[in-house]
């Protein structure tokens, strides 16, 4: 079904998640809005790291950015919402085309420890310039929902609801957008750069160009974020946020956006999950270490037995058995390895 | 200066000698090097790439230690998970090492100089707080200008 009627199965899904909503407390309201978060920003690292090659460790600077921008405009020039988040998708792009320029011209570990120094750098300017707010950050609102959805009609399902359509909404155009002319040239670069260089693809402005709409994203995620949390600050975008979205990334697999949920999922449900055995078995100790245990082991485990994420790996079971007809050979780069495997589909 | 900052200036300076004659002079070192440049040349030429990636990465292991070490004797002498901030160990080492360039030991330490000195200025006649985001500028610029690192010799990639 989803094959054949993408449109359609996004608007059931989403009709789904409409219904879930009105029979969910308001802690699971609020956490489905963050799965929904976390799946936008995946969704931009799957674009960058599965379909254009390039690694980013610090796309929590580009959801800073994207944040900050959307505050900004909100408390000075009391920007409606909608506009916010576009404000929000410009400014981490233009960031995101700037650094795209940069990583053009690395790749590997180079790519990584620049990205990485820049979501280490990024938060310091926050605290150095006093319009983004210091330490405490700046109040992010995005009012009341409109009155006309009832009295019962709850803030944090407002923001589920805001967060969820937009997630479905980036996730539909990310899909097309795969699929089409510049999906493919992503990927060509990908698999090797040499020979899309050679077949006509213009490598570098196709890598800024993945950079630059990854960012954007990103951007639209960190609004998104700082909706749901009512905040903009550095402790709402710490260093840990850009490797939990590197982590959701590789448990979703990099190179399909089909298991996305799967990674924002995880992520949402991981420290829940250790609370819950904390709550049972132990002390505080096992509330703080547990999550980052669990998310570290539950990574391995994928790279050691799922390289290519789990949907990936079910396509390719099915495949070998003969279901599906895909493109003759796609290389593809296993993540955690430098292997490359040449595998028939 | 204290004798300890000595200890730990002359134990860098034997190190990088040692590493770099196991690196250039030694059957092993040069199969370290094919693997790093050539993977697939090299694995024709019958070295093991797999075999000796691993070992990269035991010696990779050892100079981190020794890094640890340093700085825990260097610092405060008590360590905990808090003393060795992976912030900076990590990012200033990789910046360090980018800045010399990557395929180059002296050029490490060069970089570590040169790093070091920019972010001392920087702290003291600045703000302390903008010193990551110094140093990640610093990062861009050495990697938009010379990509191949003060020391390295191989052209580097250009989009």
């Amino acid at each position: 079904m989803l094959k054949k009627h993408p449109l359609i199965t996004f608007i059931f899904f989403g009709f789904i998640l409409f219904l879930i909503s009105n029979r969910l407390d308001e802690l699971r309201v609020y956490q489905g809005a963050t799965v929904a978060v976390y799946a936008v920003g995946i969704a931009s690292l799957i674009l960058l790291i599965g379909y254009s090659g390039q690694i980013s460790l610090g796309h929590g600077a580009l959801l800073a950015i994207g944040g900050y921008a959307a505050a900004l405009a909100r408390i000075h020039y009391e920007a409606p919402v909608w506009l916010t988040f576009v404000i929000a998708v410009l400014a981490a792009a233009i960031g995101g085309a700037l650094l795209g320029l940069a990583a053009a011209r690395l790749s590997g570990p180079y790519l990584a420890g620049t990205t990485l120094a820049l979501a280490i750098g990024l938060p310091s300017i926050a605290n150095q310039f006093s319009i983004f707010g210091g330490e405490q950050g700046l109040y992010f609102d995005i009012g009341l929902p409109p009155a006309s959805l009832g009295e019962d009609f709850t803030q944090y399902k407002w923001y589920f609801w805001i967060s969820w359509s937009v997630a479905l909404i980036v996730l539909y155009w990310l899909r097309n957008v795969m699929n089409s002319r510049y999906g493919r040239s992503w990927r060509a670069v990908r698999s090797n750069d040499v020979a899309a260089e050679l077949a006509g693809i213009h490598v570098g402005r196709n890598k800024v160009l993945a950079f630059t709409i990854s960012a954007g994203l990103a951007g639209l995620a960190g609004a998104l974020l700082a909706m749901t949390v009512s905040l903009v600050s550095p402790g709402v975008y710490p260093l840990v946020l850009s490797f939990s979205l590197a982590t959701g990334a590789v448990l979703s697999g990099v190179t399909t956006l089909g298991g996305v949920m799967i990674g924002s999922v995880t992520l949402v449900a991981i420290p829940e999950i250790a609370l819950a055995i904390a709550n049972r078995y132990g002390s505080e100790t096992i509330t703080t270490n547990l999550p980052g245990l669990l998310v570290s082991a539950l990574l391995i485990l994928t790279v050691l037995f799922v390289p290519n994420g789990p949907v990936e790996q079910l396509h390719a079971k099915r495949a070998k058995k003969g279901h599906s007809s895909h493109s003759l050979i796609e290389v593809t780069v296993r993540v955690g390895s430098k292997t490359l495997s040449t595998k028939k589909k | 200066m204290s004798p300890m900052s000595l200890f730990v200036i002359l134990f860098v300076i034997g190190l990088v000698i040692i590493v770099t004659i196991v690196f250039q002079k030694t059957n092993i070192g040069l199969a370290l090097r094919a693997s790093a440049y050539a993977p697939e040349i090299a694995q024709l030429a019958g070295i093991r790439v797999s075999g000796i990636r691993t070992l990269g990465w035991a010696i990779a292991g050892a100079s981190g230690a020794a890094a640890g070490i340093l700085q825990t004797v260097n610092g405060t002498g008590a360590i905990s998970p808090e003393s060795l901030e992976f912030s900076l160990l990590l990012v200033f080492g990789f910046i360090a090492a980018v800045i010399g360039g990557l395929e180059s030991l002296p050029g490490a330490v060069l970089g570590a100089i040169i790093l070091g000195m920019v972010l001392a200025v920087v702290q003291i006649y600045i703000s302390g707080t903008l010193v990551f985001i110094v140093a990640f500028l610093l990062l861009l610029i050495v990697l938009i200008l010379r990509p191949q690192g003060f020391l390295g010799t191989k052209a580097g990639r250009r989009a």
